[in-house]
């Protein structure tokens, strides 16, 4: 999976091209835990992400708990489709979804 | 509670009130004809001269009290005290004027215990008491004597002379005369309290009984519905066969059954079933053996296998010692082949091309009242136009007014004259017999049919499937196939992506679960049929039901355990259908999930 990054003074944004299952999900992991490191918040864009299994909740909590004594995480660009797995397994109310 | 209510103390008093008033014209009348005879002198009054006014005074009283009872007939609370006082002056004036007649007094301490009130008895019968001790005082003062004794000098106007007995004193008529009179009055009096208190004790149970029983009624008339509630309702709309069953109950329960589903796409379940026994205790032991056979003949396994736990599930939890007489049978739609297991019932009725006959069938033992039964398939094959109707011992046993037994041979003599009419009708057909038949007969068993027809083969095509490993190659191999099906199959892209990520979950389930850190292949299947998505999932994996497995809370992001639970909350959430079955070496996952 492709994976772009972009940093903006603190903010790192992560785009991950496609869609995130439990093959893929390691690979974004890699990205989350090195970048986690220097920035002072992560934004997630959710732009081409049409679904995303439990794999990568794991995921994006992982980078939540890493970030929390940071600025914390955020979520934008979330579509419906994952949205509706968000809300149905409660992480809608527990994360920043912008 | 044993006290009654105000209502009920208020109607009770109102009906009393309206026998008093009945007792009370008739005594009316009564009073008015003496007052006539001694007013025309056709009867000599024992009395003074002043009796047929004292008469006609005592009928202006009791028309008054009667003219009030009727104008306030509902307000209970001051009117038994009127209707009682004229009573009781009624009887003094009357009793004092027909020569000491006591006898009228039990007319008031008998109609006291009417009114279910302790104190307004105790009331009564004093005052009817002392009024009987008294009374004779008054009336010697006033110069009426009792006819059997003589030469009295009263204080006012003596003399009534009847023939001899001697001379009597005022004292000794007190002794001889009301003294008696008193004292069994008195226990009359006692009685009648004693009578109230009955009365009132019984007006309070037969409430009781009758909260009770409509409690009771009201349980199971519940019981009735929930029963009802559990039986299809309509039959089921497919193309390959059509299919209808009733149940007409002796009691408002019964402990007949039957039952229709699909077990897969192209197997049908159906079943007709009695429980040996009637009422709520039959209801419930058929409620289970319902569930118990639905559920595991559901699950897909094999028929026998099936009936089989069944029994012995049902065994573990007999113990009042029912059991089931069961016909079921699973039909093939694709190949018309019937399955079929007989637990000791009636032998359905078969049409092939002539008429209808019995089904050949070697029955097993009852179901659900020993352990160690193996049920043995027995099979028919079905072609289209084929029908079977299958019915519990209510109809063929049903009885006639001449005592004669409904039988199997009008049951085929109806189900042959139904011709081509549909399967509902047919249905209906032997109802109407059964009732034309029974007459005023009353039902005395459970009435139960079900008419199926295999209608045409099951033809649709169903996806053979892929065989991938179970690793990251066939993960993107079945996800680009199921894009792709679902796709091309119609679903929106809610769907779509929705069994994306379903599978996803399940895919990776297999591949981290149920081979290890070995590998192996699964086999998927992909279907969108009748605005449904049905996948399967077969692997020859370690044995691993996934629906068994906790839930966690996901929110909880202290739990280590988070991993397991999320991706099968996930497929549970999303699919309208999650079914597991171990069958051989294979586990065997279906979803299925309705378009939206």
């Amino acid at each position: 999976m492709i994976i772009d990054v972009k940093k903006e003074g603190n903010v790192t944004t992560i785009t991950p091209r496609g869609n995130i299952d439990y093959v893929t999900a390691p690979e974004l992991d890699e990205v989350v835990e090195r970048e986690a490191a220097s920035a002072g918040s992560l934004v997630f864009d959710m732009c081409e992400v049409t679904y995303i299994s439990s794999a990568g909740l794991r995921t994006i909590l992982n980078a939540d708990e890493l970030m929390e004594d940071k600025d914390g995480i955020k979520l934008v660009n979330v579509g419906k489709e994952v949205k509706a797995i968000l809300d149905m397994t409660n992480f809608s109310g527990m994360l920043n979804i912008g | 509670m044993n006290v009654l209510t105000k209502e009920e103390q208020i109607e009770s008093e109102v009906k009393a009130n309206g026998i008093v008033s009945v007792l009370c014209m008739l005594l009316s009348v009564i009073v008015l004809v003496y007052f006539f005879l001694i007013r025309t002198h056709l009867v000599e009054s024992t009395g003074h001269e002043y009796t047929y006014f004292s008469l006609l005074a005592c009928d202006v009283i009791l028309a008054l009290s009667l003219v009030l009872a009727y104008l306030y007939h509902d307000r209970a609370g001051w009117m038994k005290y009127i209707l009682m006082f004229s009573v009781i002056l009624t009887s003094a004036i009357f009793c004092t004027c027909m020569g000491n007649n006591y006898l009228v007094y039990l007319l008031p301490i008998v109609l006291c215990s009417l009114y279910y009130r302790k104190a307004f008895s105790v009331l009564v019968s004093v005052v009817c008491v002392s009024l009987i001790l008294l009374g004779p005082v008054f009336t010697y003062a006033v110069g009426i004597v009792n006819y059997n004794y003589v030469e009295f000098a009263g204080f006012i106007d003596p003399v009534i002379l009847i023939k001899g007995y001697g001379s009597m004193s005022i004292f000794n008529e007190f002794m001889v005369s009301a003294l008696p009179s008193a004292l069994i009055f008195l226990i009359a009096s006692m009685l009648s309290i004693w009578l109230t208190e009955i009365g009132r004790d019984m007006l309070i149970r037969s409430r009781e009984a009758a909260i009770k029983e409509a409690m009771i009624e009201r349980d199971v008339s519940m019981a009735s519905d929930i029963q009802s509630g559990m039986l299809p309702a309509q039959g089921l709309e497919r193309q390959e066969f059509s299919i209808a069953a009733r149940m007409y109950p002796a009691k408002i329960v019964g402990g007949d059954f039957y039952d229709f589903f699909m077990v897969d796409d192209s197997h049908l379940a159906f079943m007709v079933a009695d429980v040996s026994g009637k009422g709520v205790p039959a209801a419930m032991f058929m409620a289970s053996a319902l569930t118990l056979i639905r559920s595991n003949v559901h699950a897909g396994t094999d028929l026998a296998m099936a009936m089989n736990k069944a029994n012995r599930e049902l065994v573990s939890s007999n113990s009042l010692k029912y059991f089931v007489t069961v016909w079921i049978g699973v039909l093939d739609l694709r190949t018309g082949t019937l399955e079929y297991i007989d637990a000791g019932h009636n032998p359905p009725f078969i049409r092939k091309e002539g008429g209808y006959a019995l089904l050949e069938c070697r029955p097993d033992f009852v179901f659900g009242r020993k352990n160690r039964i193996r049920f043995n398939k027995q099979y028919v094959t079905l072609v289209p136009g084929d029908r079977l109707f299958l019915y519990t011992d209510g109809v063929t046993e049903a009885v006639g007014p001449s005592k004669d037994m409904y039988g199997e041979d009008r049951l085929r003599a109806v189900l042959d004259s139904c011709g081509g009419s549909s399967v509902e009708d047919m249905i209906g057909a032997v109802r109407k017999d059964l009732l034309r038949f029974a007459g005023d007969e009353p039902q005395s068993d459970d009435v139960t049919t079900l008419c199926i027809e295999y209608c045409k083969p099951y033809d649709r095509r169903t996806d053979e499937g892929i065989t991938v490993p179970a690793d990251r190659e066939g993960y993107s191999l079945m996800m680009s196939r199921l894009h792709q099906v679902l796709t091309d199959g119609g679903c929106d892209p809610r769907t779509v992506s929705e069994m994306e990520t379903v599978c996803s979950e399940v895919f990776a389930n297999i591949d981290m679960y149920a081979y290890g850190e070995g590998t192996g292949d699964v086999h998927i299947t992909m279907d969108v049929l009748d605005g449904k998505v049905r996948i399967t999932f077969e692997d020859t994996g370690a044995p691993f039901n996934p629906l068994e497995h906790q839930e966690n809370n996901p929110v909880d992001r202290f739990n280590e355990r988070l991993q397991g639970g999320l991706g099968i909350m996930i497929v549970k959430r999303i699919c309208d259908d999650v079914m597991y079955v171990r069958r051989g070496d294979r586990n065997i996952l279906t979803l299925e999930k309705e378009i939206s």
